[in-house]
């Protein structure tokens, strides 16, 4: 029986082959535009940290200006002081943890001939690598002795590898940063979270660093970090050591927490400190130190813009306009079909039987929108990606977001033809035999 | 006119009639919306900076070392880049309008803890920074070459400072600012020696966007900034790099790129942004007509007996035409007027929650001027067609 529906929607679609065209037309390009914007609002939605949801946290402590809040809504700032977030490393109750801050390197090899080649750096503690799940294709990251020491080494990213060293494994060569010898430890593999949720200061959807240091090396060279510093308080600043020791926000400080009861330990920590540094004239706000899930961080701090939900919804405004077309289009096509329909109708097929025969026919039309609005999805995503720099990672289709075109696409083809469908199947057979 | 029968067939219709106004109300909610935001960012990137982008190119050189003598390297550099065939004015200077890194501090206008203060966002720079950049003084004079200081120390406060017209307004009202004082959080007092006529923040939308200062402070680790002949910008970015690149093979040169170049990345979302709004609404556009095209088609059809028995009993082509037309018009304005409520609605929604700004009723004649004559446009090849039905239709088949 099936096959003979396919056969009636197929000669009905070669009858009438423009309207079948625009109605597919009409879904295909509401799938289009739909799954062009909402790709882009997922990806940019996701989690780069998917296996560690609850269990890696940005840790925010509030130290602020007693007078006015860091964020109007309350929230404690998005960095740390210096002070407090080596306060913060003291603490043996995380998993892991890391203080971080980014920062431009000049880079040379050994090879003479070879010119300064900038990169962009994350000094950090060797417990980044594993809070983050970070691959490393030869070699490992540092440990605390070399944290604490300042050692000279460093982590080189697959790209920088490629760059440096022909992507050999290049542990134990040494490479000159702002002409210091660093020797190379380990060698990341492709690395490339959606987000670089562990630092939005500079482009939330940047690719990650080039090269990895432990953190103390800027500091013993005296640098400041690329991104923000923000100072709320009048202070004299006239040496790098009173920079250290100021009320300025600069690093980024994350830990991992692998229990609720971890987490509720480590909060408590992070409250006595602040206490105690009431006790000595800092911390004078209400107490507002918090632990922040990678999820919650981006969410807070709005790496997906207003104007990505803006298009979102428009584009879900236009999907429906172009469902409203497709209804009308089909009612059009079935209401024209009416005598036809009244002959079956009359030689004895059931209401349900004209159902299906126009379920059928609508299911093709749907699967057509399909898969011709994930072409026009891919071409949207494409120019997407020409528009913004450095969106080749965001504008992508992957498999769900195909399986979901599709499941949109005849949701959307099937949504529109109920209607029509109804209409046709409780048509009198009498009034159209009559004028025949 | 004979509305009221076009609207009691429609009642009696309803179905394509209520497709279309809905629509039309979808499609005048998302034009509304969209015209809105597209015109409203437009205004944000036309904002002038006060500098001449089309004629500017930036450069970045690192040095490394110890006990450098930056002024010797910097008189150096720029002697050097001042020597290229087509660069006319090259100045050091901390970062550039609309660049997106920048420092900002909150100066006082008074002496006491009470005093008034006012949020600036301020460059470092040498003596070259106006002529390079193209921004005019207004009142009193520039820095003179003795009140450079390279290399400042940590933490320095300037002695004196140059003033944007507006910043200056900030801080003392309409009254004369040349020889008067602001002072630092900390209270250290600085001398207003002149001011420019403007220069925008370094940042897109942080703080008023020309409230802006100059310290005469310059270190080795900001970017030159060269003037360079009109039109030759972009050919001359390979030079400059490579010029200066040749100055010390030791040095790190990187991010030449035009100002042009610079100001574009600032606004790349917006032009993203309005490019997918443009093409939302021209799709949104051909779509609807489409499907007034195709329903008119389908009402036509419809009514072939009907309409030729109207015109057998003496209606001319004319009325026919005029009938489908008056009828697309009323539905139409139905469509136009629950859009009307729902383009508010959503607006509205958008104010609350995102901080957009409030809609603008300039713009809704234009969107219900434009929808109308979508309708009666697509309406025009049914109803011509409707017009050529034979009266003999009429007799036939009864």
């Amino acid at each position: 029986m099936l096959k003979y529906y396919f056969r009636l929607a197929w000669s009905s679609i070669r009858r009438n082959p423009l309207l079948t065209m625009l109605m597919i037309g009409a879904i295909a390009l509401g799938i289009g535009v739909s799954m062009t914007t909402l790709t882009l609002y997922y990806v940019m939605s996701s989690n780069p940290l998917p296996f560690k949801s609850e269990q890696v946290y940005a840790v925010q402590l509030d130290a602020w200006d007693p007078e006015e809040p860091y964020y109007d809504d309350d929230s404690p700032p998005p960095q740390l002081t210096y002070g407090d977030a080596a306060a913060m490393m003291r603490s043996d109750i995380p998993t892991y943890q890391a203080t971080m801050i980014s920062r431009g390197f000049s880079v040379k090899t050994d090879q003479p001939e070879a010119r300064p080649q900038r990169v962009s750096g994350r000094a950090t503690y060797g417990d980044f690598f594993a809070m983050f799940d970070v691959p490393f294709a030869y070699g490992t990251g540092w440990d605390r002795a070399a944290d604490d020491a300042a050692e000279r080494v460093v982590v080189l990213s697959k790209d920088a590898n490629e760059k440096f060293f022909g992507g050999t494994n290049s542990v134990g060569e040494v490479i000159y940063m702002d002409e210091q010898p660093f020797r190379v430890v380990g060698v990341l593999a492709s690395w490339r979270p959606v987000t670089r949720f562990y630092d939005l200061n500079t482009g939330a959807f940047n690719d990650p660093e080039d090269v990895y240091v432990p953190f103390l090396v800027p500091i013993s060279l005296e640098y400041g970090a690329f991104g923000n510093t923000n100072c709320w308080k009048p202070e004299n600043i006239e040496s790098y050591e009173q920079f250290l020791q100021s009320e300025c926000i600069w690093v980024q400080h994350w830990a991992q927490l692998d229990s609720a009861a971890q987490k509720a330990e480590f909060l408590a920590f992070m409250d006595g400190y602040a206490a105690e540094q009431n006790a000595l004239g800092r911390f004078a706000r209400p107490r507002n130190n918090r632990l922040s899930t990678v999820t919650e961080w981006l969410d807070a701090r709005e790496v997906v813009s207003a104007d990505n939900t803006l298009l979102v919804v428009l584009s879900f405004m236009f999907l429906l306009i172009c469902l409203l077309n497709t209804v009308g289009l089909m009612l059009a096509k079935f209401i024209n079909r009416a005598p036809l329909v009244g002959v079956r109708r009359a030689l004895g097929a059931s209401r349900l039987d004209v159902i299906s025969q126009h379920a059928v026919e609508v299911l093709i039309v749907g699967i057509g929108g399909g898969l011709v609005g994930l072409c026009f999805a891919y071409l949207g995503l494409l120019a997407v990606r020409s528009w913004y720099e450095g969106y080749e990672y965001l504008a992508k289709l992957d498999v769900t977001m195909m399986l979901v075109a599709i499941a949109l696409a005849i949701s959307a083809a099937l949504l529109a033809g109920l209607y029509p469908t109804w209409r046709i199947s409780r048509i009198q057979p009498a009034v159209h035999l009559k004028t025949q | 006119m004979e509305i009221r029968p076009i609207l009691s067939t429609l009642m009696r219709n309803r179905t394509g009639a209520i497709l279309i106004a809905l629509q039309i109300a979808l499609t005048m909610a998302v034009i509304i919306n969209s015209v809105f935001i597209i015109l409203e960012r437009r205004d944000t990137m036309a904002r002038p900076t006060g500098i001449d982008i089309d004629e500017l190119v930036i450069t970045r050189v690192s040095t490394v070392g110890d006990d450098l003598n930056v002024r010797e390297l910097i008189e150096n550099d720029m002697r050097v880049l001042r020597g290229i065939d087509g660069v006319s004015a090259v100045t050091k200077i901390s970062t550039m309008p609309l660049s997106g890194s920048g420092s900002s501090t909150s100066l006082r206008s008074g002496d006491q803890q009470d005093s008034p203060s006012f949020n600036i966002g301020y460059y470092q720079g040498d003596r070259h920074v106006l002529d390079t950049l193209g921004v005019e003084i207004t009142r009193g004079r520039w820095f003179a070459e003795t009140e450079i200081i390279y290399d400042p120390a940590q933490g320095l406060d300037p002695a004196v400072i140059v003033l944007a017209d507006s910043t200056a307004e900030a801080a003392f009202g309409d009254g004369d600012p040349i020889g008067r004082f602001i002072y630092t959080s900390t209270g250290n007092p600085i001398e207003v020696i002149g001011t420019y006529d403007q220069m925008s923040r370094p940042w897109y939308n942080w703080g008023d966007f020309y409230d802006t200062a100059i310290y005469p402070h310059v270190e080795l680790n900001y970017l030159y900034a060269l003037r360079v002949a009109p039109g030759r910008a972009d050919e001359l970015v390979p030079t400059i790099e490579q010029t200066l690149a040749d100055v010390d093979p030791d040095r790190l040169v990187g991010g030449t790129q035009t100002m042009r170049s610079v100001v574009d990345e600032t606004y790349q979302r917006d032009v993203a942004m309005n490019r997918m709004l443009a093409i939302v609404m021209c799709l949104v556009v051909v779509i609807t007509a489409l499907g007034i095209i195709g329903l008119a088609s389908f009402s036509v059809a419809q009514r072939r007996r009907q309409i030729g028995t109207r015109r057998a009993v003496g209606a001319q082509k004319f009325h026919i035409l005029r009938y489908f037309l008056v009828e697309n018009w009323l539905i139409t304005t139905g469509g136009i007027v629950l859009g009307l409520v729902l383009s508010f609605v959503i607006n509205n929604h958008l104010v609350q929650t995102y901080n957009f700004a409030k809609l603008d009723a300039v713009y809704v004649p234009v969107v219900v001027l434009g929808l109308w004559c979508v309708g009666l446009l697509a309406t025009l090849g049914p109803a011509r067609s409707a017009a050529q039905i034979d009266p003999a239709i009429a007799t036939r088949n009864v």
